[in-house]
């Protein structure tokens, strides 16, 4: 039987037998005096808009570490994104209904899935067929916005569920539940994600597909990228007897009566 | 661990110079093999242990005591590797595939690099920050910016897999001595 000492030990001279090539000094004096660029740590989902009618219109995070300006100014940065992209985007969401539904986010602990079915108007058929790497999973609610093409205003809405996964390789994807509205039209088949400009200026936009199924009066939503691939993303669809909403690209001006909403991201 | 280097030679190193120069020396074939054993790619492991050195150069005069300077390097070194290894290409080249030869004195260390080999990166630094530079979870935690429960579930299962791959070639020599045994006698 292998005990710890024996780990140790081995690690020991498993790293003793690894011969280092000569120490290059110089290389590493250039290194120390280059200048350090200072690292903003965001959230994937802090840079992500989505250019879609219907379902999901904008994401833009709850994080008690960031200011309201600064989620402000990513939000005009999503919205030039869309428009760049042809997608419609509804007007900026007025300060004190983002404030309201930002503070609430922030305040929302993690929740059973009871309590998190206590917190919405909809039938939470919760994920399966998740990749086997998962470490942790989370849920969490939060209101939405909602914006009426048909008033021309935005209130806050009802709750919707984000499932939070953690998995191997300090990776993680949420996977958003809200109430399935049959008003809302065909979502968007992409959300385009709004990175720094280039140096000269130019607009650097990332596209990556998103996924929408329907379990009754439930619709989910997940993005695919580096973190969960579109296969992973069909197997947990095809796991959850979903039915595949398929998303249409490019955008369509919503309907309308249409209602848009926002939903407030969480931390991954 | 490795890394107890003289304490006057950290405090010195502080003001940079010479003394820097032969701290970076003394930390070096250290971080490369670190680097190396959670990279597995000979040119990814110097270019993060060249960072890592450079990293502890430039955060030396933070230092405020010398006594816990090898563990606070091999957060540096580990945490450097760990990016390098989310950077990494997907394909490998054949040269980079051939510079990683390595050679071990002890069937063990063969035995516990292949199992490594099979872990994912964020549990080969974590068992390398446990078992080697004697880290725990908590400070493992603070190192890799991870969840502290979730270090210690990283640690199991790359405890488990370890002791598994680990067991697994001991019964098969055992059994291979067996047979060269019966051989023998006939």
């Amino acid at each position: 039987m292998y005990t710890d000492e024996r780990i140790n030990s081995a690690l020991d001279a498993m790293l003793r037998g690894i011969d280092a090539p000569p120490v290059l000094l110089p290389e590493i004096q250039r290194k120390i005096a280059q200048p350090q660029a200072v690292v903003r740590h965001t959230p994937r989902y802090l840079r992500l808009a989505i250019a879609t009618v219907g379902i999901i219109a904008i994401v833009f995070v709850a994080l008690p570490s960031q200011s309201l300006n600064f989620i402000q100014s990513l939000e005009a940065r999503y919205r030039a994104a869309l428009q760049a992209k042809g997608g419609y985007a509804p007007p900026p969401i007025p300060e004190s209904l983002q404030l309201e539904v930002l503070k609430q986010a922030e305040r929302s602990p993690d929740v059973s899935l009871t309590n998190a079915q206590s917190r919405v108007p909809f039938t939470i058929v919760p994920p399966t067929g998740l990749p086997h790497d998962i470490v942790s999973a989370r849920i969490r609610t939060a209101p939405t916005w909602v914006y009426s093409t048909e008033s021309q205003s935005w209130r806050v809405g009802p709750s919707f569920v984000t499932f939070i996964y953690r998995r191997s390789g300090h990776r993680s994807f949420q996977i958003l539940a809200d109430q399935f509205d049959p008003k809302s039209g065909s979502p968007g088949k992409y959300i385009f994600e709004a990175k720094p400009p280039a140096p000269n200026g130019t607009p650097v936009i990332v596209r990556h597909e998103i996924f929408h199924w329907r379990n009754g009066d439930q619709v989910m939503s997940a993005i695919a990228g580096a973190d969960i691939s579109a296969p992973e993303i069909h197997t947990i669809v095809a796991a959850m007897h979903g039915v595949a909403i398929p998303g249409s690209w490019p955008a369509h001006t919503p309907a309308p009566g249409a209602d848009l909403k926002g939903y407030p991201a969480t931390e991954p | 661990m490795p890394l107890n280097l003289e304490r006057g030679l950290i405090e010195s190193a502080k003001s940079g110079g010479a003394d820097l120069e032969r701290l970076i020396t003394a930390v070096w074939p250290e971080a490369y093999r670190l680097a190396f054993s959670i990279l597995r790619d000979g040119g990814l492991a110097e270019d993060a242990a060249q960072e890592a050195c450079a990293s502890i150069a430039r955060s030396l005069s933070a230092l405020k005591n010398a006594a816990v300077f090898p563990a606070w390097s091999y957060r540096i070194i580990v945490n450097h590797a760990i990016t390098a290894a989310r950077r990494r290409p997907r394909t490998q080249t054949l040269d980079a595939l051939t510079q990683q030869a390595v050679h071990f004195d002890q069937s063990d260390a063969l035995d516990l690099y292949k199992a490594l080999e099979a872990l994912p990166t964020v549990q080969r630094g974590a068992i390398i920050l446990h078992y080697y530079a004697g880290l725990d979870s908590g400070e493992i935690a603070d190192a890799t910016g991870l969840p502290r429960s979730t270090v210690r579930f990283h640690l199991m299962l790359a405890r488990r897999a370890l002791r598994k791959a680990l067991s697994t070639t001991e019964a098969h020599t055992l059994k291979s001595s067996k047979e060269a045994l019966s051989d023998v006698h006939g």
